[in-house]
């Protein structure tokens, strides 16, 4: 026999539960733009499998990674009816969501870099030098207007200061040498870009 | 083994200590009791049927306990009562000869007594036939006696009632005997053909058919009555049979060639296993059928019946379990005020046989008998919006306001399920001329009448479109597939393939209208299918009806639109809620589709050779079962019937 319990509002209880999953689901959009354009985020209704047609392995299959995360609410908080633990429950399954997903997103780049030899070693090397040689070793995309962008940047706090910090980073040599660069990555990027577009048939082909 | 014990107790009531005698009771009684003890009718052997007249309740009681407390389980017992019946306190009672004005707690044959004695006996079946005064009052009775917990409890697998008229009216009665039963015992006796592809028949099925027969001559015989004297007889006809199909009597009608593989399927004894975990859900299903037609939605359905069959585990008991509730459903959605309503049902059962096909063919058959159905119900409703059509121009739009959301939908559904009814046929190995001549009446309709609203608005139409514009090629109907093809296109790049996802939450339709109005949709937004499946089916279908070129030049349009594919591992999993084991193919316009052949070369690369490897396609039971599962739960694309199809 189930346990009888009085007054049971199990539907409302669910969609009290929908909001703060809708809740989170917003947060983690904001945590998630950090790496990744909201339009790059796609829904799918079934499969664990994918093959991404329009990547430079296109016969390549890959599966899709679970990330679980769990939360717990101490009964004691509802019953001194602690009202801060429902912010506190968001926050934190947001930022534990946050980061599994931060996690994976550097594994998968990682990976990526590692197997196409586009990692720099900066042992021996002046943060400057390191720096142009990333630069060097990139490709920029252009935005869905065709704009150039700028690559993000993503470093720990101490490295972020290490290298604000590092004269060599202030050199005006080096400061040219970044500038013509990066001007040189938008020309290839914009020509890329003419070189996509122009495989489209026009409606005078 | 056994023969399964069928139990038959016919009572006839015309003579009455108290109440008012009656003309043709007894003559009622007897003429059923002849016909069910007919080997070749009922089939209810006389030594454990009793035919009773103008009997006291004591010889009620005694005879019901004497042929119920013999041995063996009662596979079937069917009750049959001509008499008075009275409406008393709440409660229906059944009026023998020793009953008294004013004490019927006492003195008539209550039906809560009736039913002690069937929850004692638990017969897998039980069917209950009432004509008499008043007699539709005891379904208002059931409501309370019939209890899923009860139910589940005792050990009662099903009950059918008929009852030849509703609360508060009156059983036309002349020497000849009742309205009700004469004309029940034309559709007994085959002289009105109910159904002819299972070997029994169920009293749901038997009573719907008398209804609509005594309705009628109840009508012409009160047009011959005195003005006042009569109101009109209403039957009332209700029942599950939670253990495969009932056998109340035979089928005169029945074809034994048409399907000699489902002669082994007759019922689930209630004591087996498989009668036991129907009996922990019985709950459920008792709900299920209690809920209003219009909650009886095909996911409704899937949800319920498809947790049960998986725990029943074995093909056999699924196709005997799901064969068996399919009668009371279909009963049931007879009354619905949606004219597909016994379409999508008929669809709906053969998901749930999918997952159970390519094993001993039992599924494959089921199928089959639920395909020629849903093909003929198919066949009347777009014959009859046809005509309707050509009355009343704008009977299409009947929602109002949501219909800026849901008649571009329902279009396409029309047209897909024509389509997806032409990809039926011809895997049943029948003819498609009919409905291929009625889907072109339609399209020609549509496209005079609604052509504005030939559009996609949403992912969910995909399904439709592909079994519509792929019918067109496959069954030569190219040039109207062409003018639809080409409307759905051009509209889909003036939105920039913004569709709402399949899926979206009714609340949100109103929502996605105005967004989609404003101009103001976009990828981002999660009403949005990104990626959709809409694209590749038109680009496909460009292509086959060869108008890659007349397509491309717009591609750049939809520059950076992703779009995808995906294709289940085994079709055997085609109507499950999710499908876990499948791949999606993922395409973007401008990296790496620039045309409509570069789009095709990839599907033929690496598409089209998953679906070859998918040997359960080559069964055409589980290409029906895969439509009807597209075309029910349009989040998934019917990919497989292009399966191996050549570009033209």
């Amino acid at each position: 026999m189930p346990v009888k319990k009085p007054f049971i509002n199990s539907k409302e209880s669910s969609a009290f539960m929908r909001c703060f999953a809708l809740e989170v689901n917003e947060r983690l959009k904001l945590e998630r733009s950090v790496f990744i354009s909201e339009a790059n985020v796609q829904t799918f209704n079934h499969g664990v499998q994918w093959q991404s047609h329009n990547s430079s392995n296109p016969d390549d299959v890959s599966t899709m990674q679970n990330v679980r995360n769990e939360i717990t609410i101490e009964k004691s908080d509802l019953v001194r009816y602690n009202i801060s633990a429902l912010g506190a429950t968001i926050s934190g399954l947001t930022a534990s969501m946050a980061e599994s997903f931060a996690r994976e997103m550097y594994a998968t780049v990682q990976n990526a870099c590692e197997v196409n030899g586009q990692t720099v070693d900066g042992k021996g090397k002046s943060f400057g030098e390191s720096f142009i040689e990333i630069l060097e070793k990139m490709e920029f995309g252009v935005d869905r207007n065709g704009k150039p962008e700028m690559p993000a940047i993503h470093m720990h706090p101490s490295g972020y200061k290490a290298l604000k910090d590092d004269p060599t980073i202030h050199d005006p040599a080096i400061k040219l040498r970044i500038d013509e660069l990066t001007k040189r990555k938008q020309r290839e990027a914009l020509e890329r870009e003419r070189l996509r577009r122009a495989k489209f048939k026009g409606k005078d082909d | 083994m056994t023969e399964p014990k069928r139990v038959l107790i016919c009572v006839g009531c015309d003579n009455y200590q108290t109440l008012s005698n009656l003309n043709g009771a007894q003559e009622d009684a007897k003429n059923i009791y002849r016909l069910l003890t007919s080997p070749n009718h009922g089939n209810y052997p006389e030594a454990s049927s009793r035919l009773l007249l103008s009997p006291t309740c004591a010889e009620v009681d005694a005879a019901l306990s004497q042929l119920i407390s013999t041995d063996g389980d009662v596979d079937t017992l069917t009750i049959f009562f001509a008499g008075h019946g009275i409406v008393s306190r709440g409660s229906y009672y059944l009026c023998m000869s020793d009953t008294a004005i004013g004490k019927f707690s006492t003195s008539a044959y209550s039906l809560s007594r009736l039913f002690e004695i069937i929850n004692e006996t638990g017969p897998a079946q039980c069917n209950i036939i009432i004509d008499a005064c008043e007699s539709g009052g005891l379904v208002s009775s059931l409501a309370t006696l019939l209890k899923p917990e009860l139910i589940g409890m005792a050990n009662t697998s099903g009950i059918s009632i008929f009852a030849t008229s509703a609360a508060q009216e009156y059983s036309l009665d002349t020497p000849e005997g009742g309205v009700g039963t004469t004309q029940l015992l034309r559709v007994l006796n085959g002289e009105v053909v109910v159904q002819d592809s299972r070997p029994y028949l169920d009293l749901v099925e038997v009573g719907r058919a008398a209804a609509d027969l005594i309705v009628k001559q109840a009508k012409k015989l009160t047009e011959l009555m005195q003005p006042g004297t009569f109101t009109s007889q209403t039957p009332v006809v209700w029942g599950l049979n939670l253990f495969g199909q009932s056998r109340f009597s035979k089928n005169p009608a029945y074809n034994s060639d048409r399907l000699v593989s489902l002669h082994s399927m007759i019922s689930i004894p209630s004591r087996s296993s498989a009668g036991a975990k129907i009996s922990e859900a019985s709950g459920r299903l008792w709900a299920l059928l209690y809920e209003s037609v219009e909650e009886l939605t095909p996911k409704r359905i899937f949800e319920v019946l498809n947790p049960i069959a998986q725990n029943l585990g074995n093909e056999s008991d699924v196709v005997k379990f799901i064969s068996g509730v399919a009668v009371p459903l279909a009963e049931k959605v007879t009354d619905s005020t949606d004219s597909f309503a016994l379409v999508e049902l008929n669809a709906t059962l053969m998901s749930l046989l999918l997952k159970w096909c390519n094993q001993s063919g039992l599924a494959e058959a089921q199928i089959e008998v639920f395909a020629v159905a849903l093909t003929e119900q198919l066949i009347k409703q777009v014959e009859m919006l046809c005509a309707e059509l050509a009355e009343f121009e704008h009977a299409l739009a009947f929602e109002g306001l949501a219909d800026f959301y849901y008649l571009p939908i329902r279009i396409s559904k029309l047209l897909g399920w024509c389509g997806a009814g032409l990809f039926i046929c011809d895997n049943l190995g029948g003819s498609t001329k009919e409905l291929k001549s009625l889907m072109e009446d339609l399209a020609e309709k549509v496209l005079a009448i609604y052509e504005e609203c030939v559009f996609v608005i949403s992912d969910a139409q995909t399904p439709y479109l592909l079994a519509f514009l792929f019918s067109t090629l496959k069954f030569g109907s190219v040039e109207i597939g062409e003018r639809f093809f080409g409307l759905y296109m051009w509209q889909l790049i003036q939105d920039k393939a913004h569709v709402a996802r399949a899926g979206l939450e009714a609340e949100l339709a109103y929502e996605f209208v105005k967004t989609r109005t404003n101009g103001a949709l976009n990828f981002t937004s999660p009403m949005v299918a990104h990626p959709a499946e809409i694209l590749p089916v038109l680009l496909l279908m460009a292509k086959y009806y060869g108008l890659e070129e007349t397509v491309d030049p717009y591609l750049s349009e939809l520059d950076h639109t992703s779009l995808v594919v995906f294709i289940p591992n085994s079709h055997l999993d085609f109507a499950q809620n999710i499908i876990e084991k499948g791949r999606n193919h993922n395409f973007q316009i401008g990296h790496g589709v620039w045309t409509v052949d570069d789009f095709v070369g990839r599907w033929h690369a690496a598409c089209e050779p998953q679906l070859i490897a998918d040997n359960t396609l080559d069964l055409p039971q589980v290409v029906i079962g895969a439509i009807c599962a597209a075309l029910l739960f349009p989040d998934r694309t019917p990919w497989f019937l292009l399966r191996s199809y050549e570009d033209q």
